[in-house]
């Protein structure tokens, strides 16, 4: 099953058949597909991502912090695309926030909110890695049920 | 040696609940949302469908009471734009001010 932009996504499905670990309370991973350009700035050095992901998932402390799953390029259109497996995350809170009549959270919320991210950004300076906003639409994210192993 | 701190942007939209992410939450969400066409486009003389945008749900909500608050657990996501430097060139604010 897939949600988002169809970017071949039977390619996308069978890829990750093979890498299914084992959990059946989470057998779905989101699948983020970068663009060509994306792509081949990856492959330049010039952007980063799977390398950042890759040094988390060596980090002895993930929480808060995404696992890269499994990564894999494909041939599109347009050329190369970069693929990294992650877990399925849920709402935003930019999402969470303006769900509420007054579009705005109360303080207690608030506070959980900026804890986690806290203990997210100590365990992402401990690597040497920092945050940076992106300003441009690099990716398309699909939804991908795995198999169960065979 | 340098101790620099580069600029850190973090937006409420790279900040994202794990909770409802379950298979059979999934399956139920899927259910209940079956995927919509948002339109079409041509490449190459083939036709593909543009599919609409459905976010996953939070099993939480905004009127949640305190003891719910509690059980939050966030992920902060999206490197497209991280920088990764040599050990020892980076000092955290974060860290300053724990």
């Amino acid at each position: 099953m897939i949600l988002g932009k169809p970017l071949l996504s039977v390619q996308v499905y069978a890829a990750h058949v093979h890498s299914f670990r084992g959990d059946e309370n989470h057998r779905y991973r989101a699948i983020k597909i970068l663009t060509a350009y994306a792509t081949k700035r990856h492959h330049e050095g010039h952007l980063l991502e799977l390398k950042i992901l890759q040094t988390i998932d060596t980090a002895t402390d993930k929480c808060n912090l995404p696992r890269l799953v499994d990564h894999f390029e494909m041939d599109g259109p347009h050329g190369r695309h970069l693929c990294l497996v992650l877990p399925v995350l849920s709402e935003t809170v930019d999402g969470f926030r303006l769900s509420a009549p007054s579009k705005s959270l109360e303080p207690r919320k608030v506070k959980i909110i900026i804890s986690e991210v806290g203990h997210a950004l100590i365990r992402l300076h401990d690597a040497n890695i920092i945050h940076n906003g992106e300003h441009i639409k690099f990716n398309a994210y699909a939804l991908c049920m795995i198999s169960p192993p065979k | 040696m340098h101790d620099f701190t580069p600029e850190i942007d973090i937006q409420a939209n790279n900040v994202l609940f794990i909770g409802g992410t379950g298979t059979k939450t999934i399956e139920e969400h899927l259910h209940d949302s079956p995927q919509k066409i948002h339109g079409e486009f041509k490449l190459k003389g083939s036709c593909y469908p543009i599919m609409q945008s459905q976010p996953i749900p939070s099993s939480f909500l905004w009127s949640d009471p305190g003891i719910t608050v509690e059980l939050y657990i966030l992920y902060l996501a999206d490197f497209g734009c991280g920088k990764q430097y040599p050990f020892g060139q980076y000092r955290s604010p974060v860290h300053r001010l724990a």
